[in-house]
This record gives C-alpha cells, structure tokens and sequence, in this order.
C-alpha cells in the first residue's frame, strides 16, 4: 500500500491536502476530499466510465487513433481547437503551439465564463489578491455564486473558516461574509452568510447602479443602502465574482468596475472569479502570455487576430469550422443543444479522461491519464497561484500532453 | 403561465456523472408556492416546459423563497433543450423564458 498527499482536479480550488491510500493500483481511502473530488477520483477507477482510444466507434490502438485524428485535422481547411482547461499547463503549451501549427481558431470555456474578469485582471485593469492575501480582509463577498455546490471546500478551505481573524461568534467577528444573489442557496442561507443581499433574476445591473448612486449621496432602495452600510464598515474587501454575476451583466463589466472605482475612495477592493474547471485560469494565463489575448484567438495565415467572432460558441453557430480538437472539455453537455445542432457532420476528435457526451459524438476518441491522480504537472489555481501536482497512481494511459506532442509530430509540415 | 427559469449548480448532479448507472436528478424545477397554485398543481407533479427550442417535462419542487414568475432549475444537458445563444450574447441559462403546462397526472 502507498499513501500519500495530492492535489485535487475536480475544480479550480485545487486542494493540495487530499490523503490518499493505494493498494494493489486502486484507490482504498481519500480523505479531506469533498463530495466532487471523492466522485471524481472514485468515478475514475471504473473502466466503464473510462475512454478508450477509439476510430468512429471501434477501439484501436494509439498509433491508429492518432493517425486517425492527425488525418481529420491536416484536411481541414478551418480547425478550432477548444477547450484544455482541464489539462495542465504543460498540457495547453503544447496545445496552443498545435493551434498555431494548424492555423487553427483557439477558444476554451472562460469565452462564455469568467474569461473577461481574468483578461483584466492579468492585464493590471482590475485589482485581484490570491487566497493568502484574504487573511487582510474584513468583508467577503460572494456574488452571484454559491461555492457550497461549485468549489465546495472554498470557505473551509481558503475565506471565511480559514481566516485567521474568523470568530464563529458573531459579535466579536472581525471579518463579514454577505452573499448577493438571486437565490438562497446553500451559501447564502442556513446560517452560513452573516447577510445575504436577494435580488431578482437579471438586476444585478440596477443593484449595482443604486450602489453608486448611493456612494454620490442620493437615495436609494433599500437592500443597496443596506449594501454600502456594510461596505462602508469595510477597509479590504474581496469580491468572489460568479457566473450569475457575469452572466446576468452579459459579460459587461463597466458599471462593475465603475463602482470598485467609486470604492476606492476609501477601501481596498479585490476580486478573485470564481473559475469552475481546474486549470481554465491557467489556460488564460498560457495564451495571454504567448498572444496577448486570454481567449478567442486565430492563427490562421500565421498572424494572430482576435474577436468575438472565434469564441467557439460564434464559430459553432456560423458553422465557421470544419473539424474540431476537443482537449478536457465537454461542450455537448454544457451548451445549448439548439447551437450544437450546427455540428452536425463536423468530424470531431476528442481528448478526455473520461467518457462524456462530447466523446460519444466524437469521431475520434483519445483516452488520456486523468491528470492529478494518474499524471503529474502544474496548473494554475483560480487566484492566479501555480500548484504541482503529481501523480499519485500508475497508469499505462498516456497523458495528455505526451498525446498533443505525438498530435504535434504528425502534424509537423 | 410564462416562466423565466434561472438555471443553477448543483453538486449532487455533478456527482451522477462519475457513477455507472447515475439517476441525476435534472428533471426538476423549484416554483414558488403561489405559482404551484395558480398553474393547479402540487409538490411532486409534473410540468411541461415549452419554448421554441424545445419542449421538456420536469418534476415540480415548491421553493417558498422562489419569487413568482421565475423557476430554478439544475444545470443540465437536459435544459439545454431549451436554452439558446443570440448573436454576440452569451447564452440565456440565468434567463430562459418557457411556457409553464401542467400535465394529467
């Protein structure tokens, strides 16, 4: 039997204290995991939910599938490669240089996530700490996310019950968690928020606004009067900015930013995004250092351009691709089924740990290590930290990036 | 009745997804009491939820808090049957508007 310490992949917390027992090749205890992770893991030792390496539905070795997915992408005359934000750093460099090789569009999730919030923040626009630096704050605020259900260890972990200055006793509490949302969810009720600001679907905007508006001294509703009390009392804030944020502003940040603006009149304010897969901000990170942009990009003629137009949702819709390279990610079980339609008959080659929908509409499947457990290498934690994870069973699965630079090999003019 | 459903994580039918033979519970949405009564059904029934992506039937959860006029239910392939994504938007899951049937039981 061997035991030791890993990291946990199943979100972007990447949890580096899970205790782990291996014998005879298979998981026997995981401690300190939560509910995602101890799935995950355990879900990984049943070969049924496993990938294969697979050629239009029939098992093959590496050699075939490769040949079979280098095959589809050099006759394409319009790939896009998507997705790697689960997969490792050293995963995505060797994506993005295969981007390049193929002229190909490159997109991932944080197109229709958190990708505007981690733009600014790695370009200097809009003021982030990491998970250390919230020790400083006196007020957390989660909006628009409920972390009990996405990140789950993230208050035990690294906000609220891990703050140094945290009293469970109210009356002395040094630190404040409120929670803004739509609905009471398990993070802003059941005791665990000290206030919880409800809003209506799709107001966040008009939240926000009255905020302002009460910052310059005017009358406001009540729950946004209530709101600038509490920051008010607050010199060090952190903003832990969810999908229900991003999404109910459409992913216009500008009344957003202009009230952080308006906050540093008198305190600190941060924002960390409350990213989902466990290396999307450290995809962010790869392209923005090798393009300048954190996503939407295309190598196509050997230059790269950016826009709107080469997120994958945009090219799916417009039927702009012609194949497509899915690296960790399954859009066929979190996109609208009315834009999937358009990739009816685009071949589609797959690399995933695990069997999903998107594999079972792919025409090529390469069944790859799932890194973290099975496969070692770095990744970057949703406050921008760099974590080493490392391989805590064999495997005679090949890992994702040794299956992008055999990809890159065959492909190589 | 016109509904807005504002979908939602939810671990448990994160979970499903790692185990053989997993029965996510997906098929449910959380009205509001008031809503319950108006559309004449109860806790437990099921609604057909409509718009022009598609058509789906889900259980009905009360959820006092809930307000009227808006749904909440678990991220999912299967409301993807009915959400969409409009040109230079990001698509509608905090926003899908649907027409609310209840069905015979």
């Amino acid at each position: 039997m061997s035991a030791g310490e890993m990291v946990c992949t199943a979100c972007s917390c990447l949890c580096d204290d899970i205790e782990i027992e291996i014998e005879n090749g298979r998981i026997v205890s995981m401690e300190k995991a939560c509910r995602k992770g101890t799935a995950f893991f355990f879900g990984s030792e049943n070969e049924r939910l496993r990938t294969v390496h697979l050629v239009d539905g029939k098992q093959v070795d590496t050699d075939q599938a490769l040949a079979a997915a280098a095959g589809l992408l050099s006759r394409a005359r319009r790939p896009l490669v998507f997705g790697m934000d689960n997969a490792s750093l050293e995963a995505q460099r060797q994506g993005i240089e295969l981007a390049r090789m193929l002229g190909a569009v490159l997109d991932d999730s944080s197109s229709f996530c958190q990708g505007k919030l981690t733009h600014d923040i790695l370009t200097g626009t809009l003021p982030s700490c990491t998970f250390d630096q919230i020790h400083d704050s006196d007020l957390i605020i989660y909006w628009g996310s409920n972390p009990h259900n996405a990140q789950p260890r993230h208050l035990s972990r690294f906000s609220l019950y891990a703050h140094r200055k945290y009293h469970e006793m109210g009356a002395t509490r040094y630190v404040t968690m409120a929670v803004v949302d739509v609905r009471e969810s398990e993070t802003a009720g059941a005791g665990v928020a000290h206030r919880f600001f409800r809003i209506l679907p799709g107001e966040d905007s008009n939240f926000i606004a009255a905020i302002i508006e009460g910052i310059k001294g005017n009358p406001v509703r009540k729950d946004a009067s209530g709101f600038l009390k509490l920051l008010k009392q607050s010199r060090h804030c952190v903003i832990f900015a969810g999908l229900g944020l991003t999404y109910s502003l459409d992913n216009d940040f500008s009344l957003f930013y202009e009230m952080l603006k308006h906050l540093g009149g008198w305190m600190k304010t941060f924002v960390i995004p409350m990213s989902g897969h466990y290396n999307v901000r450290g995809f962010n990170y790869s392209l923005y250092n090798a393009t300048g942009c954190v996503n939407k990009v295309n190598f196509a003629g050997g230059a790269v351009s950016h826009g709107d137009e080469f997120s994958l949702l945009e090219q799916v819709k417009n039927r702009a691709a012609d194949c497509l390279l899915i690296v960790g990610a399954d859009p066929f079980s979190s996109l609208p089924i009315s834009v999937l339609k358009h990739l009816d008959g685009v071949p589609l080659v797959t690399l995933d740990p695990f069997r999903t929908a998107t594999t079972e509409a792919s025409s090529v499947v390469l069944g790859v290590s799932l890194t973290g457990l099975e496969s070692g290498g770095t990744a970057m934690r949703m406050d921008g930290t760099t974590v080493t994870l490392m391989p805590a069973k064999w495997t005679d699965k090949q890992s994702d990036v040794q299956i992008l630079e055999r990809l890159k090999e065959l492909l190589r003019p | 009745m016109k509904l807005t459903i504002v979908t939602y994580r939810d671990i448990f039918l994160w979970s499903e997804r790692y185990k053989e033979n997993g029965q996510p519970a997906a098929a449910l949405v959380r009205l509001s009491p008031k809503d319950l009564a108006d559309l004449g059904i109860a806790a437990g029934e099921k609604l057909k939820l409509t718009n022009e992506e598609g058509s789906i039937v889900v259980d009905v959860l009360a959820e006092p808090k809930c307000p009227s006029g808006y749904g909440y239910m678990p991220v999912s392939p299967l409301v993807n049957r009915l959400t969409t994504c409009r040109h230079g938007k990001l698509p509608n899951f905090k926003h899908i508007e649907v027409k609310a049937e209840a069905l015979e039981s």
